[in-house]
């Protein structure tokens, strides 16, 4: 039985996204947020592509099938960053446009945002990395 | 051999990575659409009306400019013109200006190279328009020492004017010199590094060393502290306080004492800087004031210096010594809640401000102390900390107050290059009490052109019965005052004022529950200002300087009157639209006096016990949980499951748009009609899409309109963007300026020139609205100045209320006869920019009625109307309306969000004062810091911000709608929103065609190409993935 090797960079995209996914998560549920809802398209799409990723980082994958996982796995980071980008928005507008009128858990919160953002971006280049990646097989 | 198909799969991930990131920088883009506007200074939407030749003229208020050009040439014209008038001259020894026209002179002080313009955030000069100081003065005329010029030149040759962190353009000042505890002025060391040879024209230059010092002012500043606390390291100053001069400062005026025979210095700086060194030394000939010129104001100071106009404003605050022992300064600053911590971060609950100084703010404290004084009445056993020493310093050890220690320059104080002789012709105080007309004639004794002022004080009798429920009597008090026109050598002019006497009312809080007058002796007393005109009244009561005052008193110039019988509880207990006035912020949840809340705990500073209830510090304070209850911004539960069918929403039957009421009264019944059409959910888009934006109303065809701030003209629009009467400008190109070119509000206030106040209403705002197509300007700003340190305090007129009043209810009328719906600004109690956001402001109610609050209704009701105006048939139908739009405060009102605070919105500014227009939040959003439920069922018609925060749940029709009381409020909000766009220049020109139309901004077309460029791309990578998976599967 051939020895399928675990892709290394599905795993650092894996964890990038887990990264985001837990600092999207943290920031909406603590915090200057406290009491809003997360959204259900971030926590879709973040789960989706964690899950395909997963799959990807397995090494299972071969030929069309791993073109389909590392395009969807892209496409839901990619959904799931925007998503958690957009809803973060209103914060960089209050800090950025009338300073001193906010208070400091807002731009916290904004801050481990940009941490979370970061994570996803880092999932997509992993991604990115694997899709411009010869395949092995 | 795959290589092609991992190239297409990458690329397809790039290319979807980028569609991304455009899609959502689009969306951002138009979700704050009108701020991106604001930024890059393009216009993205514009209104558009197809015209015909039948249709009867739709332009109801016309601009005075048919070209940029005139609008360039206008704008700077009256920004001139208001700059001559908004210099005050403090001292003048030995006629020292004016000066020769051609006069060499050296300029001294970093601010001669860099003065401040305007305001560094709110009220900012346009950077574009300003023609800085060296080049107004020699355009004057004057010729300059260019040596001590090359310094300075040298010092900014690497250094810019600032971008505005808000709005557009340039800002006319350098950050690297704006500071709020640094004078940053540059030593006599550096001066002669920057350019040896600094100091080598003095002889050549020798008709007047000029030195310029000042402070910079702004929005958003952490502000100004007194002591050591506002002083950066290594800065040092005369009193201790950075209000004073730096030892840099004083080294260049040592510096121009030593190599000049003429010494003047300007005053640059709407903070009340203390400069009783400089009125003492003989050394120095001159000081003018000068203010916060703005961007051509340099002009005017020059036609000052130079003779071309006389000076003729006055002071509109007092310059004290030490303007850090001013009562108010007790209680100052970040004094947090001792458990802030506790609080949702949400609710923005931060800091209280506990103004126990009650009404004796500015004149009214320093003057009623010195009239106490002399009267035998107490007030002169002084506490350490609470005085000051001769010198200027904060007296240390218990002492004697001294007026002659505490002021330099009274209230209302202003000199001029000729004199005036000032007659009190005749009074007549009506029978029901409620007005009195004055007499006043004026006559030029000198021999020079120039325009005087008229003001007139009065005293009430400070009574037993005052004593014993806590009403406090300021021993002078302004009550009106009018501008000459330019009167000629021997010239005289008589003014004849209606004077509105319900400002001399007391708020009684603890018995009468409403404005009394005592029985007693009233004064009325013109004067050269507040202490000359207390003079004159303590002269007619038969004190004299053996009795302690400061110089002889005119008695000739008073009036006086008795009104017998008991307390008057009656007379202005009603307002002037029928309205009982009664307690509205003494008790409840609303209430602002802290003792509501926690009985005993302030004791305000009462004319009784000067020394014994001069304010402490109010520190540590708890809020219990009652406080916290209203602090946390949601103290009104939503209702559920009432009946609400008598409120119509939704109504598709009627055909009537917006522009079918356009110029309605409110009463008019067709407002009934189109109401009904409006849906909850369309007030609710609307209310929470206000930041700078008049968001559309469809069913009732209200289109969407940009907004701008504010009180100095539009912070993000230029004359680029100028059209007139629909049309845009032919030369706009060619002229690129904006319109924040006046003098700061400060300046316009110390015009006391109430005609001059109604034409920048009608030029900087009023022309901002109809040149730029902008129906809504933030402004004017009309907070009280409570104390000389608040950062902002540039926005904002003067301490007194009528000043104040006055001032904005011309500018207002001005500006809305052009149509502009002014939004005054900021309601209220707006005290400091510390912790602006959140902090809970308490006072008793009489000092928050007879000084901020009677300050805000003179714009409300349309008071203050001009004597001139009175003859004036073209001036007939002016102050008929008062201001039709408002925005309240970040600050707390009491416990609750300023505009969740019922008692001042509804039960005072609506019911009392008739207020019928548009209320919006100061830049909130709809979030827990607006309390945005309890707003709505206090009159707020919208929420300036970005939308809606995520923690409100409730901004749904569904939750909301078994709400009686707030479905009605919402309605109601409905009628004052439309009532006062309709009239107003939201209208102008609006006819059945008229429709809004997308423009293609550069931004727009970026981000609208770059996701169709990567849509594209993506098929295509996509497509080529797949064809080259399959061609290397044939291949396998």
């Amino acid at each position: 039985m051939k020895q399928q090797k675990i892709s290394v960079t599905g795993l650092v995209a894996v964890l990038a996204a887990l990264v985001g996914l837990a600092f999207y998560l943290v920031t909406t549920l603590t915090g200057y947020l406290t009491g809003s809802t997360p959204s259900p398209l971030v926590l879709v799409c973040s789960v989706a592509a964690v899950l395909l990723l997963a799959v990807l980082a397995s090494g299972r994958t071969t030929g069309g099938v791993r073109d389909l996982v590392i395009l969807a796995a892209g496409f839901c980071l990619i959904a799931g960053m925007i998503f958690f980008a957009l809803g973060r928005t209103s914060l960089a507008a209050d800090i950025y446009f009338i300073p001193v009128n906010y208070p400091a858990s807002e731009e916290t919160a904004f801050q481990l945002s940009l941490v979370g953002i970061a994570g996803y971006l880092v999932a997509i280049l992993a991604d990115l990395v694997a899709a411009f990646s010869a395949d092995k097989d | 051999m795959f290589r092609k198909v991992n190239l297409w799969r990458g690329t397809s991930l790039v290319m979807a990575l980028l569609l991304a990131i455009s899609l959502a920088a689009g969306s951002v883009l138009e979700m704050y659409r009108t701020s991106v506007d604001a930024f890059f200074g393009t216009r993205s939407q514009r209104t558009v009306t197809d015209t015909t030749g039948s249709e009867e003229d739709a332009w109801t208020y016309k601009s005075d400019f048919t070209t940029a050009q005139e609008a360039y040439e206008g704008l700077k014209d009256f920004a001139i013109r208001e700059s001559q008038e908004t210099v005050a001259l403090l001292k003048n020894e030995n006629d020292a200006l004016p000066l020769a026209k051609d006069a060499k002179i050296t300029l001294f002080g970093i601010r001669s190279y860099a003065p401040v313009y305007g305001g560094s955030g709110g009220s900012v000069t346009d950077g574009k328009s300003t023609v800085e100081i060296f080049d107004c003065f020699t355009e004057r005329g004057f010729q300059l020492n260019p040596s001590m010029l090359a310094a300075y030149q040298a010092y900014f040759a690497d250094k810019e004017w600032t971008v505005p962190q808000f709005g557009g353009g340039v800002l006319p000042e350098y950050a690297e010199i704006t500071s709020y505890n640094d004078p940053c002025e540059l030593s006599l060391d550096e001066l002669a590094a920057l350019n040896p040879a600094y100091n080598s024209e003095y002889d050549a230059y020798g008709d007047a060393a000029i030195v310029v010092v000042g402070r910079p002012n702004g929005e958003n500043g952490d502000g100004y502290y007194p002591g050591e606390e506002g002083l950066a390291e290594g800065v040092s100053t005369v009193t201790g306080n950075i209000l004073s001069l730096s030892d840099e400062e004083m080294a260049l005026i040592e510096e121009a004492k030593a190599n000049f025979d003429k010494v003047i210095v300007l005053v640059n700086a709407t903070n009340q800087m203390e400069i009783a060194n400089l009125q003492d030394d003989p050394d120095i000939d001159a000081i003018l004031w000068i203010g916060l010129p703005g961007a051509y104001g340099f002009y005017g100071v020059a036609d000052v210096l130079n003779g071309t106009v006389s000076p003729s404003a006055h002071l509109g605050d007092v310059y004290a010594k030490n303007t850090a022992v001013a009562p108010a300064m007790m209680n100052y600053g970040d004094i947090p809640w001792a458990n802030a911590a506790d609080f949702d971060a949400a609710a923005s609950v931060n800091s209280y401000l506990i103004e126990a100084e009650g009404i004796y703010t500015g004149y009214r404290y320093y003057e009623t102390r010195y009239a106490d004084i002399v009267m035998g009445n107490g007030g002169s056993e002084a506490s350490a900390g609470t005085y000051a020493n001769p010198d200027g310093t904060v007296a240390t050890v218990d002492g004697v107050w001294d007026y002659e220690n505490e002021m330099v320059y009274p209230f209302g104080y202003g000199l001029s290059y000729t004199t005036f002789e000032q007659t009190l012709d005749s009074v007549e105080i009506m029978g029901n009490k409620k007005t009195a007309t004055v007499t006043v004639t004026v006559t030029n004794t000198g021999d020079t052109a120039g325009k005087d002022v008229i003001q007139l004080y009065a005293q009430a009798p400070y009574t037993d019965y005052d004593r014993q429920y806590g009403i406090e009597k300021s021993a002078v008090q302004l009550m009106d005052y009018e501008k000459t026109e330019t009167l000629a050598p021997g010239e005289s002019q008589t003014i004849t004022m209606e004077v509105d006497m319900a400002n001399l009312a007391s708020y009684d809080s603890e018995n009468a529950q409403t404005y009394i007058v005592d029985p007693g002796d009233y004064y009325f007393a013109i004067g050269t200002d507040s202490h000359d005109a207390l003079n004159n009244i303590l002269a007619a009561q038969g004190y004299t300087t053996a009795d302690g005052m400061t110089d002889e008193g005119d008695a000739s110039k008073t009036y006086h009157w008795t009104w017998e019988g008991e307390v008057d509880s009656q007379t202005f207990s009603v307002s002037k639209n029928g309205t009982e006035i009664t307690n509205q912020l003494s008790e409840g949840d609303y209430a602002m006096d802290f003792n509501a809340f926690q009985p005993g705990t302030v004791t305000y500073l009462s004319r009784s016990d000067w020394n014994g209830t001069f304010p402490k510090t109010y520190t540590g304070l708890v809020a219990d949980e009652n406080l916290s209850r209203l602090l946390n911004n949601d103290f009104i539960e939503l209702k559920t499951g009432e009946d609400t069918s008598d409120l119509i929403f939704g109504d598709t039957s009627s055909d009537l748009t917006i522009s079918d009421l356009k110029g309605a009264d409110f009463d008019d019944p067709r407002w009934e009609e189109l109401l009904n059409k409006v849906t909850v959910q369309e007030f609710l888009d609307f209310a929470a899409n206000a930041f700078h934006n008049i968001a559309a109303i469809p069913s009732v065809g209200l289109m969407q309109y940009a907004a701008d701030d504010g009180p100095g003209g539009s912070d993000s629009h230029y004359l680029t963007e100028g059209s007139y009467q629909g049309v845009p400008y032919e030369d706009a190109a060619e002229y690129d300026y904006g319109t924040r070119v006046a003098p700061s509000p400060v300046n316009l206030a110390y015009s006391w020139n109430k005609e001059l106040a109604y034409e920048n209403g009608q030029i900087i705002l009023g022309e901002s609205t109809l040149v730029l197509n902008l129906p809504i300007m933030i402004g004017p700003g009309m907070n009280l100045h409570r104390h000389a340190y608040n950062s902002r305090g540039h926005e904002y007129y003067s301490e007194d209320p009528i000043l104040s009043g006055y001032t904005g209810s011309a500018v207002v009328q001005g500006a809305q006869s052009k149509g502009c719906l002014v939004n005054i600004k900021h309601a209220a109690f707006n005290d400091q920019e510390i912790n602006r956001a959140g902090i809970a402001v308490f006072m008793s109610e009489a000092k928050a009625r007879e000084m901020e609050l009677r300050n805000l209704q003179q714009a409300f009701e349309a008071n203050g109307k001009p004597a001139s105006f009175e003859s004036d048939p073209e001036m007939e139908n002016s102050y008929t309306t008062g201001a039709l739009g408002v925005m309240s405060s970040y600050n707390r009102i009491g416990a609750v969000a300023s505009s969740a605070n019922y008692g001042v919105q509804v039960a005072i500014m609506r019911n009392e004062w008739g207020f019928k227009g548009y209320n919006v939040t100061d830049f909130t959003g709809v979030s827990l810091k607006a309390a945005p439920k309890e707003s709505i069922l206090a009159g707020t018609n919208a929420f300036c911000g970005f939308g809606i925060d995520e923690s409100i749940t409730y901004w749904n029709p569904e939750s909301l709608s078994g709400d009686h009381d707030m479905l009605a409020a919402i309605r109601q909000n409905l009628h004052y929103t439309l009532y006062a766009l309709a009239n107003s220049a939201a209208m102008n020109g609006v006819n059945a065609t008229t429709h809004t139309e997308n423009v293609m901004t550069w931004w727009r077309g970026a981000y609208i190409g770059c996701s169709v460029v990567f849509a594209v791309g993506l098929v295509g990578c996509l497509a080529g993935c797949a064809v080259s998976r399959k061609k290397a599967k044939r291949r396998v």
